[in-house]
């Protein structure tokens, strides 16, 4: 539906689900942590939303890794 | 000493009560039911046919009572709030995914009502126009509705305004694993 805009074309790939299964950390956990809702987690986890700055520093912070290691650009060809 | 009034009581307790209802229902997984996609398609199939499908027949057919069609609307209305954990209502209890959704559905439901505004206007003209001058074009509805079919016009156009923001906020549900 519509043009993609280069925000979707530039989808950020990430290790979350990884490593908060690594962390022994639910979904509803890492939410409570960085204060968002469980969903919120599933939808970056699964590529479908892109987090703000802020919410993947918190992310990293709580599952003790840099932005880097746990968020990548995947650009589409 | 308990130096409160009996009014500042009551207030608290209705402002407490209020918080603890929203909370209650926005966290409350009882409610999941109508969060997934399939109930969200449902939702917004029901809400389009009340809609729209209630002033229809209403134009062809008459007798229908304006208090079923406000109260499908009003019932289809709190059904939405409650699959979108009340998103559009308070700042406050909405994260950052929330807060994008809300405002892409702000932005499509201000695109299609200006739309559906847009084409409404020019049919009543185009109509207008090709009665007045016998074109034999056009769809030559008389617009002689009645108080009581003119309720219904100024009910629709409410609540293509209310509504609209809801069908927007599009049929993709939650997953239920947390």
């Amino acid at each position: 539906m519509g043009r993609k805009s280069k925000q979707e074309e530039e989808r950020v790939a990430n290790r979350i689900e990884e490593l908060r299964t690594q962390a022994g950390l639910s979904r509803q956990e890492l939410a409570d942590q960085v204060g968002v809702h469980y969903q919120t987690i599933g939808y970056i986890e699964r590529g479908e939303y892109s987090p703000s700055l802020v919410l993947a520093l918190k992310i990293a912070a709580v599952l003790g890794k840099t932005v880097e290691q746990v968020f990548q650009i995947e650009e589409d060809n | 000493m308990n130096s409160k009034s009996l009014e500042e009581r009551v207030e608290i307790f209705g402002k407490n009560l209020d918080i603890s209802l929203r909370t209650w229902v926005r966290n409350d997984r009882s409610l999941n039911f109508l969060r997934t996609t399939r109930a969200r398609v449902v939702l917004s199939a029901v809400t389009v046919l009340a809609l729209y499908g209630i002033p229809a027949f209403q134009m062809f057919y008459r007798g229908l009572s304006i208090w079923l069609y406000v109260g499908a609307l009003v019932f289809c209305v709190l059904l939405q709030k409650l699959s979108i954990r009340f998103a559009f209502d308070d700042d406050s209890h909405i994260d950052e995914y929330q807060h994008e959704r809300r405002n892409r559905a702000y932005r499509r439901a201000y695109k299609r009502v200006a739309t559906i505004l847009a084409i409404a206007i020019l049919l009543v003209a185009e109509n207008g126009y090709s009665l007045k001058h016998s074109l034999g074009s056009g769809f030559h509805y008389s617009f002689d509705l009645g108080s009581e079919n003119w309720v219904f016009v100024g009910v629709f156009v409410c609540g293509l305004f209310v509504v609209q923001k809801y069908l927007s906020w599009g049929i993709k549900g939650e997953s239920r694993s947390a």
